[in-house]
């Protein structure tokens, strides 16, 4: 066992290991007792290698206390479990060869890169070391200071403790509550080995109001009394005022504190509302914050806005994104900055895991890839990001079972998601069907219903005539034809001709009569060519019975030019038109066209809501 | 929308199919439908 001090639970002495002796080092300040499910003896597993709970130190900093479980391996080696804020972290001391840069150099959002990996510090606080308790593996006796930097790199977590010269490093990673597989855990309402009964939620009465409150979790920091206005500080079985009656106006969350709603499988109990805001261009933005707690997945946030809510959860792997950058990537989504400003509390109720204050502020930007949002909360000793997830108000009031109606949606919210894109997808696939069906009905009339040239003749149109007739040799229709094409392929030249076409059939007489003006001009203006009018022409003869055919033209040729002009006839029976091919095309393109515009209508109203004027990406695939 | 797209788009193929089998073009230029007897069968003079 690496442990090399105990101390004793009955007499809080501390005693040095040393072989098989036991030396007392003198008596260490009692614990603060507080509502961690965990304790001397829990049991757990990480990463597949079980471990036993042997020691915690406590440790208080300027917003409160948090813990630090020392464990023990199935293989003697041994870890640190943290757990504050709602968040548990096991880590494990490591050498670093890379000189570690002194505490007062530190920076929120700073990049310190160690042996080739790069954190970010997301948390500094300087602490003090008030307890210990089991096995440990250094002395604690009245305690100590200690400057301590959290810093996150992609799914890791790293600890600088600069009690010691030259800091000692931790790294670890962030993990839940139900993946450690907690045994052994402290029971509600079950007094704890030598410390005070324990309940699930702790009453006690406020010292300005003498309101009745609650603390629901070990990691409530601080409560602000819903009668008062007042602000407590939560330290240990005491509290203590910090803000005497602070807010004159009362607020009444929608959603009253205490509320119990199931949300992604979860049980959330209410147990902090606040108000935020932030201000641009002299206009105040507030919105509504509740604290949700569970006792093994601690806490999550609910955010109301004009009626728009989200489900929120603290990022434990921040993306590594500088301030201002425009978009980043994450997991395959991109992500673009939707907002950016300084985010006031303007008014509390209930309880919060840190020692909450009206006024304190923070400078937030807002990332947004509907239905999600990451955004980064930012203090001069804090980085934190958390990632929240559009919810709709009628899930929400089923969530907690509210029959009232939720606050009226206003406008569109950063991350609500477009409930056009879907069915801009589901109108372009559809036309993607269609328009694949008419080719294939267009492809089958162009070759398997084919289209037969049945008479292709040139004829001479000559100018000494001004009036003539001509007659085309005989061609044979076997069956009825659906349309019978006739084209004057003409080399008419500045000139026009006029053409009486008849289709007559030989044996009954029946005849059908076309006329056409063709007309073709062209030159150089200016040095510029010109065209006007086509020295072709078609026309189409319907329904035509079978038979034996000729046809009978007659002609008015102009006199613009006095050329001879060349005619190709041609006869075509049941040709393809392409016209109404592309006809089809155009119509059924009306629908996309049409979705698209109002799903781009949608982002253009989330979009002008933004203070940075992003947008979508045109090249969205359709 | 979407089911009024694929009511439409379906009827508009029909339309598609037919006016192919039929020949219909809007854009063609159809001779006249009325028929006439020419003169004697298998006569090579025509009359306006």
């Amino acid at each position: 066992m690496t442990s090399i001090y105990v101390v004793c639970e009955f007499c809080r002495s501390t005693l040095l290991r040393s072989g098989e002796d036991l030396q007392n080092l003198g008596r260490m300040a009692e614990l603060l007792e507080d509502r961690s499910l965990i304790q001397i003896g829990s049991k757990g597993c990480y990463r597949n290698r079980h471990f036993l709970v042997i020691g915690r130190i406590q440790l208080r900093y300027e917003a409160g206390i948090w813990n630090e479980w020392h464990i023990l391996f199935d293989d003697a080696r041994t870890a640190w479990l943290a757990e504050a804020g709602g968040e548990l972290v096991v880590s494990a001391q490591v050498a670093v060869s890379d000189p570690l840069p002194a505490f007062e150099t530190l920076q929120p959002e700073m990049s310190v890169s160690l042996d080739g990996r790069v954190f970010t510090v997301t948390n500094l606080a300087t602490a003090r070391c008030i307890s210990g308790q089991g096995e440990l593996p250094f002395r604690v006796a009245a305690g100590y200071d200690v400057n301590t930097a959290d810093l996150r790199g992609n799914d890791r977590f790293l600890t600088l403790d600069y009690s010691e010269t030259p800091p000692l490093v931790f790294v670890g990673q962030a993990v839940a509550f139900s993946d450690l597989k907690l045994e052994k855990l402290k029971e509600l309402g079950v007094p704890a080995a030598g410390g005070a009964p324990q309940v699930g939620a702790r009453a006690f009465n406020c010292p300005h109001c003498a309101a009745p409150l609650k603390i629901h979790s070990a990691a409530i920091e601080s409560v602000a009394c819903d009668g008062c206005g007042s602000i407590i500080g939560v330290e240990n079985e005491n509290v203590k005022l910090l803000a005497r009656a602070a807010q004159a106006l009362r607020e009444v969350p929608w959603l009253p504190l205490g509320s119990h709603g199931t949300l992604h499988g979860i049980d959330w109990e209410v147990i902090g509302f606040m108000r935020r805001s932030t201000t641009s261009e002299g206009t105040q933005y507030p919105w509504s914050e509740y604290l949700l707690f569970n006792v093994q997945q601690g806490f999550a946030w609910l955010i109301e806005y004009q009626g728009h809510w989200n489900f929120a959860r603290t990022l434990s792997s921040p993306p590594p994104v500088s301030r201002g950058q425009a978009k980043f990537k994450r997991d395959g989504q991109e992500f673009k900055l939707f907002n950016t400003g300084k985010a006031e509390v303007t008014y509390v109720v209930g309880e919060f895991y840190w020692r909450v204050v009206v006024g304190e502020t923070c400078a937030v930007d807002d990332y947004v890839c509907p239905p999600l949002m990451l955004s980064r909360e930012v203090t001069d000793k804090e980085a934190g990001w958390s990632q929240a997830e559009y919810l709709e108000p009628a899930e929400l009031c089923a969530a907690f079972r509210i029959q009232a109606p939720p606050p009226k949606r206003i406008g569109v919210y950063a991350n609500q998601p477009n409930p056009l894109a879907e069915r801009h997808r589901r109108v372009c696939r559809l036309f993607w069907q269609l328009a694949l069906a008419a080719t294939v009905v267009q492809l089958a009339f162009a070759f398997l219903f084919a289209s037969q040239l049945v008479l292709r003749q040139r004829l001479v149109l000559s100018p000494l005539n001004d009036e003539a007739t001509l007659t085309s040799q005989e061609f044979v229709l076997n069956s009825r034809a659906r349309a019978l094409l006739v084209r004057h392929g003409t080399s008419l030249v500045n000139n026009w001709v006029s053409l009486s076409t008849t289709l007559v059939e030989k044996t009954t007489g029946e005849s059908y009569l076309g006329v056409q003006e063709v007309s073709h001009y062209k030159g150089i203006d200016e040095g510029e060519s010109w065209s006007e009018g086509s020295p072709s022409e078609e026309m189409v003869f319907k329904a035509v019975p079978p038979g034996n055919y000729y046809l009978v033209i007659e002609y008015e040729l102009g006199t613009d030019n006095a050329e001879a002009v060349v005619d190709t006839l041609e006869v075509v029976r049941n040709p393809t038109g392409w016209s109404n091919f592309l006809l089809l095309l155009i119509f059924l393109a009306v629908f996309p066209l049409v979705s698209r515009w109002r799903r781009n209508a949608f982002e253009a109203r989330r979009w002008s809501e933004s203070d940075l004027g992003g947008g979508q990406d045109d090249g969205e695939a359709d | 929308m979407i089911k009024a797209n694929w009511i439409a788009g379906l009827l508009a193929l029909a339309v598609f199919v037919n006016a192919q089998y039929q020949g219909w073009s809007l854009f063609e230029h159809a001779a006249s439908a009325q028929a006439s007897r020419v003169a004697g069968s298998g006569g090579r003079i025509f009359h306006k």
